[in-house]
């Protein structure tokens, strides 16, 4: 809409904007074209597009890059199962301590992310997940190096 | 349309133009970004008090829309598991094959024991099987609202032929 | 009236010949006995804005359904003629192409005249506004900042060369050209958007499935120059991402069409797009 003023003060000769509305915009256009058509379109598309990016071309991909790896760790996660039947040991274990805690870590951020508004509750619910996280990280290793190991304790808990 | 801005052309017009200040100032062309309007919406409708309408209180549940949310519950609930159990692992004293052996001699019946693997192993088989069904949704496939309500109706069964299968175990 | 004279003078001339026919003749030309009348409970919700301390509250209509047309709109337009003249709705075509009457009834978003009204009579209908909207009055949204998120995802052809414009028709392929089927024919009667719970707890920044069923129908215009440049104005957690693909949207669209899928097909975009040398546009 801020295009209506900016042509009407670039086109001067012949066309006044006494009603600025949408439907005018073509006779206007119309009207610059006889005088200085390159600039009048160059300047309309320019203001058309002043609400979105006014950056230049590096625009970052971190968020399409953040649900890529989303996917992929939840995959990565699904191939372990198997996997943790078929080869139970350490290598398993230290594997599915990280792909299941960062998989949470992400999981646990969508529904903060979702559910949480206002800027200090989502400082505080972000950075009381990352705490969440690495002690979650830490007793799963700790699991794994000082007692049984992920493998064995579910095949333990579940020969009760 | 087109007379009316031909005749405001001519040279003359300017004098008179004094007239039409009225009309200059109801047509003030104040063009609004999206962004502004927005921020308009939230002013406007802050300042004035006005009710939001009801939704999740009237809003007719669907089987996709359950499977959603408990998709979620058990996602959750098992996150706030593990971390227990990681927490756990770290702050209870002993090891893990004693706690096992403590279950052990509780003597718990063999249908209670099957049930309470059936508790475990359900939301950890329906959490993976629709998250599968996710990963198709990711990559396309499933779209429409009859395979929709079809993959859900194959996550529920296998979720529960899984677990029981599981607890059988 | 003339024609029930006739009617009656030619039957009166026939009962003076053979008996039973003409009585039974007789008889189908009397006028029928009164059809019982359907009665049907709406419950509609109220909210008035001029009301010093008005409450939001539901109000029970009652219609007979002999004397309604069959959709919802009609209802609510004989309740307006003949019962509470303030009753407050949107409409205009009443054909289901302006997305004026747009509403929650009986839990699900629709257009109110392409919804038949529900004939059991033993159970109420439930008329809500959209759902999570600030209420104008009565089923009356206030629309705005729906508005709003689609004018910020410029929905328009945009290309990088506008010298050419007017000359000759964009040439786009039949192929082309059928991938805009089922995406254009959105009426923006915002149904799938306000059914959607994201966008009921993220409504201010989370655009919803109808701006990004939109948003995608210019990404994968063939002769919109612009592809990159939409895209990357989504990346942030917010404007796409909040869609969990919970599938309200496409369950609820009363005219047939899948924003859940378009969402989909934005994401595959977002994830596979090169960042080609974009302009400042």
């Amino acid at each position: 809409m801020a295009s209506f003023v900016r042509l009407s003060s670039v086109c001067h000769r012949g066309v006044k904007p006494l009603f600025a509305r949408n439907t005018f915009l073509p006779r206007e256009l119309l009207a610059c074209r006889t005088l200085r058509e390159k600039d009048c379109i160059q300047s309309s598309v320019q203001i058309h597009a002043s609400s979105s990016s006014s950056h230049s071309a590096a625009g970052s991909k971190a968020a399409s890059m953040h649900w890529t790896g989303e996917r992929m760790v939840s995959v990565l996660l699904l191939s372990m199962a198997p996997a943790a039947y078929l080869y139970p040991g350490p290598a398993v274990d230290y594997a599915v301590a990280a792909a299941l805690t960062l998989h949470g870590h992400w999981g646990i951020g969508q529904v903060l992310t979702d559910y949480v508004h206002g800027e200090a509750k989502i400082k505080l619910a972000n950075a009381s997940l990352y705490t969440l996280s690495m002690v979650t990280f830490a007793g799963l290793c700790y699991f794994n190096y000082k007692d049984v190991g992920i493998c064995k304790a579910i095949a333990m808990l579940w020969s009760i | 349309m087109a007379l009316l801005l031909r005749s405001m052309a001519r040279p003359g017009f300017h004098a008179s133009r004094s007239q039409f200040g009225v009309l200059y100032r109801h047509a003030v062309p104040m063009g609004t970004t999206a962004k502004e309007e927005m921020n308009k919406f939230w002013d406007k409708n802050n300042r004035l008090n006005r009710p939001m309408s009801p939704h999740i209180t009237i809003y007719r549940w669907s089987i996709p829309m359950v499977m959603s949310i408990t998709f979620r519950g058990t996602g959750v609930g098992l996150s706030g598991g593990i971390s227990l159990f990681a927490v756990a692992a770290m702050v209870l004293p002993g090891n893990y094959p004693q706690y096992l052996d403590l279950i052990h001699s509780l003597s718990f019946g063999p249908q209670f024991l099957a049930f309470t693997k059936f508790a475990l192993a359900f939301p950890v088989s329906y959490h993976t099987l629709n998250g599968i069904r996710h990963l198709m949704w990711d990559v396309g496939k499933g779209f429409q609202i009859p395979d929709v309500y079809r993959s859900g109706y194959v996550v529920m069964a296998l979720s529960v032929l899984t677990s029981i299968g599981l607890a059988c175990l | 009236m003339s024609i029930v004279c006739t009617h009656i003078g030619r039957s009166a001339l026939a009962i003076r010949g053979c008996g039973a026919m003409t009585m039974v003749r007789y008889a189908q030309t009397a006028a029928a006995p009164a059809p019982a009348p359907r009665i049907k409970k709406f419950q509609i919700y109220r909210w008035d804005p001029d009301t010093p301390g008005d409450k939001p509250r539901m109000q029970t209509y009652e219609i007979d359904l002999n004397t309604c047309g069959p959709m919802v709109l009609d209802a609510l337009i004989k309740i307006k003629n003949e019962m509470d003249p303030t009753l407050t709705f949107r409409r205009s075509c009443r054909e289901g192409i302006c997305g004026s009457c747009a509403m929650n009834i009986n839990g699900g978003n629709t257009l109110a005249c392409l919804n038949k009204i529900d004939t059991n009579t033993s159970k109420a209908s439930k008329i809500y506004p959209l759902p999570h909207m600030y209420v104008v009055k009565d089923l009356v949204p206030d629309m705005s900042n729906f508005y709003a998120q689609y004018k910020s995802i410029e929905p328009y052809l945009k290309k990088k060369d506008e010298t050419q414009e007017g000359k000759q028709q964009y040439h786009q392929t039949v192929e082309d050209r059928q991938k805009l089927d089922g995406l254009y024919e959105c009426i923006l009667c915002a149904c799938c958007s306000t059914s959607c719970p994201s966008y009921w707890w993220n409504g201010d920044k989370y655009l919803g499935p109808a701006v990004l069923m939109q948003a995608y129908r210019w990404m994968i215009d063939s002769r919109d120059d612009f592809t990159e440049e939409r895209l990357s104005k989504l990346q942030d957690p917010f404007s796409l991402y909040r869609c969990h693909t919970i599938m309200n949207c496409t369950k609820t669209c009363p005219k047939g069409l899948n924003p859940g899928k378009a969402i989909a097909e934005i994401k595959k975009m977002m994830a596979t797009y090169k960042e080609k040398n974009m302009s400042v546009s």
